[in-house]
């Protein structure tokens, strides 16, 4: 390979920051984020590794000894919880780590994982969503009330396609979540008229739990207990913004259409 | 704690069981989790709500209930994770969901809204209590597991000398 040892250390800093930025946008914790950074780095032969990340932005520092400290940072903007994005990225640096991968295809890979991630199809995420709020109304009250299972199936579908349509054409966070609450709130205060049986608590007690910030909840909570106080305050404080956010909707539409 | 006595149907055991594990899958499949461990995230959200259920059922108290719930979870999650090769995060994420306080979370906000003062900061503390109890169960779970991987190295270590 005809490049200086400067340029190899310049191509690992750029490999380890999409690593990090593509882990860091599907919602990992930090500790792994970083982790999985000094190692794509310590394998690739770097003496000298420096990471740190936060929610927002990473930084790689790496010296090999020869010229100056590489040191590069990256912020990141767009995130949006995917999980397979995490396991894809790990799994590609265990691979780099056992010398199964050379660090060229490490590279491919990895511009592979970005472009295209395999996801769940939108209508199997929506049915996910609607199974999700009734069967916890179900097991959260302890009541069986069959009909209102129904109806908060119906009700966290249709508030979790909101969202997803929602928050793609809107650049300011909580406000999808607002939203969908109040469409949440709607549908159930609708469907407690057209059918009185049917108890408008029960239903958004379920609907509500498809947007309930769980993931930031216990991302946060591991940040903290590993040490990472920065970004596991922001996340507490993201969890407890989105729950505002979930119960300012869903009180607005109460107070005006007074259920 | 023991010679408790608990009171249940099987029919509230089998919706339960149900019912937790289509939950947590539910949950596993919005946040897009890899298609290979969608059942193992959903079993991690069971034993977590049964292990809550069973101890609250018991009247353990709601935040022992809590607690062990949340323990069970890292564990599980912790010990799925070693086994399928995957960081843990993929189990604990969708496991803890059903132990989430949604329901107090939400009798708050109506509390609130209905002008009802007390009542509402009665169900914040709640919300408050449940959600550190969540956080002492996962922090027992990594404490636990830290001291078991020291003890097993500490194993190792032995056979090799001799």
């Amino acid at each position: 390979m005809n490049e200086t040892q400067a340029e190899y250390t310049q191509r690992v800093v750029h490999i380890c920051l999409k690593a990090g930025r593509l882990m860091l946008a599907g919602g990992s914790e930090m500790y792994r984020v970083e982790d999985t950074m000094r190692r794509i780095a310590v394998n690739a032969g770097i003496r000298e590794v420096n990471v740190f990340a936060s929610p927002t932005g990473i930084f790689v520092s790496l010296d090999n000894g020869v010229a100056s400290t590489v040191t590069e940072l990256e912020s990141v903007k767009k995130r949006a919880i995917n999980l397979e994005l995490v396991d894809r990225v790990n799994e590609l640096s265990r691979e780099f780590a056992d010398k199964r991968i050379s660090l060229k295809l490490l590279e491919e890979k990895l511009g592979q994982v970005e472009k295209q991630v395999p996801t769940f199809p939108l209508w199997l995420q929506v049915l996910g969503a609607a199974l999700l709020s009734g069967t916890l109304m179900v097991i959260f009250l302890g009541k069986y009330a069959w009909a209102d299972m129904l109806a908060s199936c119906l009700v966290g579908g249709c508030g979790y396609l909101v969202n997803y349509r929602f928050s793609q054409h809107t650049n300011v966070r909580f406000l999808s979540e607002m939203v969908s609450a109040m469409v949440m709130g709607m549908i159930a205060i609708g469907i407690n008229h057209l059918y009185p049986p049917c108890n408008i608590n029960n239903i958004l007690v379920g609907a509500l739990m498809t947007l309930v910030p769980g993931m930031a909840l216990t991302t946060a909570l591991r940040d903290l207990f590993q040490g990472d106080l920065v970004s596991g305050i922001v996340r507490m404080c993201e969890a407890a913004l989105t729950a505002i956010a979930l119960g300012g909707g869903v009180g607005i539409v109460i107070k005006f259409l007074g259920a | 704690m023991f010679g408790m006595h608990v009171n249940f149907t099987l029919f509230d055991l089998v919706i339960n069981l149900a019912f937790s594990l289509i939950a947590t899958i539910g949950f596993a499949l919005t946040i897009n989790i890899p298609h290979r461990v969608i059942s193992w995230s959903g079993i991690c959200g069971m034993a977590g709500w049964m292990v809550y259920w069973f101890a609250d059922r018991a009247d353990l108290g709601r935040m022992l209930s809590n607690m062990l719930g949340a323990f069970t979870v890292g564990l599980l999650s912790v010990l799925l994770a070693h086994w399928q090769k995957c960081p843990a995060l993929l189990f604990s994420v969708p496991g803890l969901v059903p132990l989430v306080p949604g329901a107090p979370a939400y009798m708050a906000v109506r509390s609130l809204l209905d002008g009802n003062l007390p009542q509402a900061q009665q169900e914040v503390q709640r919300v408050a209590i449940v959600t550190a109890s969540i956080a002492l169960g996962v922090l027992l779970s990594t404490m636990f597991q830290e001291a078991m991987v020291k003890h097993l190295r500490r194993i190792h270590a032995r056979e090799k000398k001799e």
